[in-house]
């Protein structure tokens, strides 16, 4: 099954560094999945989202409120496969 | 040790003579850098440590079903060790008032949390004492406790955007943290915020060291002193708008209150720029009406300039 990661925010900043960070994360896993950008704040409210920028690993939200690093969003995948 | 240290420096290893303007500027700088950098690692690390135990998530649940006033003290002093990113003020706003808190309560939070800022009281008390971080975090606190009764007060239910009362929130479950990963996070924020800010702090000093060594020490009184009365409204007006971080500015203004600008003015200016942003208030747009982040804005503007004169008459 492939992979979905999630970028909650509604565009700062820090939520496009997020953003390329899990895409460098992805690229250097070497798996494949799909990355979203979630920038509906609806959609991030109803999440359970209340800190920006926030990582979910198939609908699990995993970090909140910061830029999560390459390495640790890498741990977080090994973890999730 | 430090002053010691900053005078080798400059008298010795740079080899510039006593009482010049070049030196004392340099001086300045070496001896400032170090002492901010410090003192603001160290506590941007024990701040981190406290907020790993107060999540949005259980704020939320410790302000919920709360009255006005208890609500407002509770919401004002949990805003200030969360931290606040303007982008997160909308999810975090529908996040609350979706729980059931009271709009007023949610104001409390909202504007406590960027208003008192580690960064902030960390330099302050580097550069102005312990006194001046105490009053600018009372003061935040008074103020965020205060607007929010107002804004309750106001009954302003209905300038709130529809949609946000209707959405259906998914209660996330919370990881528990172990003591380990607490110190983790503390260290990692401690260098992550050190590391962002130091730039701006470094910029800013040397921009202040420039004025420290050079501008006569009267520079300012006329123009920002306590004797005029327009010193504090012009300074809250002017940075409403501004979006600076806090580390860049206060070694400017410790450099302007030296040159004569009065204590409360500098407190008014930096509260307007840390606590009200124009990127905040154009994606608050997406919650509340454009009537409401008036008001919101106005009783900003006026609770910041109050505070500004009562600082100008206690301290001068």
């Amino acid at each position: 099954m492939m992979m979905k990661i999630q970028v909650f925010g509604m565009g700062c900043r820090n939520c496009h560094q997020l953003e390329a960070n899990v895409k460098q994360a992805v690229v250097k896993s070497g798996i494949t999945a799909e990355v979203e950008m979630v920038t509906d704040p609806v959609k991030i409210a109803e999440a359970g989202i209340m800190m920006t920028p926030a990582l979910a690993v198939n609908g699990d939200v995993v970090t909140m409120g910061r830029v999560t690093s390459v390495q640790e969003i890498l741990e977080l995948l090994a973890e999730v496969r | 040790m430090l002053q010691e240290f900053a005078d080798w420096v400059t008298y010795t290893l740079l080899g510039l003579a006593q009482g010049t303007p070049l030196a004392s500027s340099v001086n300045f700088f070496v001896y400032d850098s170090i002492k901010v950098t410090v003192m603001l690692a160290v506590i941007v690390f024990l701040v981190a440590i406290v907020r790993t135990f107060i999540t949005p998530q259980k704020v939320k649940k410790w302000v919920a079903g709360r009255t006005e006033g208890v609500g407002n003290v509770v919401a004002a002093v949990l805003g200030i060790p969360t931290p606040f990113c303007s982008c997160s003020a909308v999810p975090l706003f529908i996040g609350f008032v979706e729980s059931g808190v009271p709009l007023g309560i949610t104001f409390s939070f909202l504007i406590a949390s960027p208003l008192i800022n580690e960064v902030a009281a960390a330099m302050l008390l580097a550069m102005f004492g312990w006194q001046i971080a105490l009053i600018y975090i009372v003061s935040g606190l008074i103020i965020a406790i205060v607007a929010g009764i107002i804004i309750g007060r106001l009954h302003l239910e209905g300038e709130v955007e529809e949609f946000v009362y209707k959405v259906k929130l998914h209660d996330l479950a919370e990881k528990v943290m172990t003591w380990k990963d607490r110190l983790t996070f503390a260290k990692n924020e401690s260098r992550d915020i050190t590391l962002k800010v130091l730039p701006y702090i470094l910029i800013g000093i040397a921009i202040g060291a420039v004025i420290h060594g050079y501008a006569p020490a009267d520079f300012l009184v006329n123009i920002a002193g306590e004797d005029n009365p327009l010193a504090v409204p012009i300074a809250v007006l002017i940075g409403i708008p501004l979006y600076s971080n806090a580390a860049g500015m206060i070694p400017i203004l410790e450099v302007l209150t030296s040159k004569g600008m009065a204590m409360g003015t500098a407190l008014a200016f930096m509260m307007a720029v840390i606590g009200l942003s124009l990127p905040e208030m154009i994606i608050l747009r997406k919650v509340i009406s454009i009537k409401l982040i008036v008001i919101f804005a106005g009783i900003m503007f006026g609770a910041i300039t109050l505070t500004g004169y009562l600082f100008n008459a206690i301290l001068g």
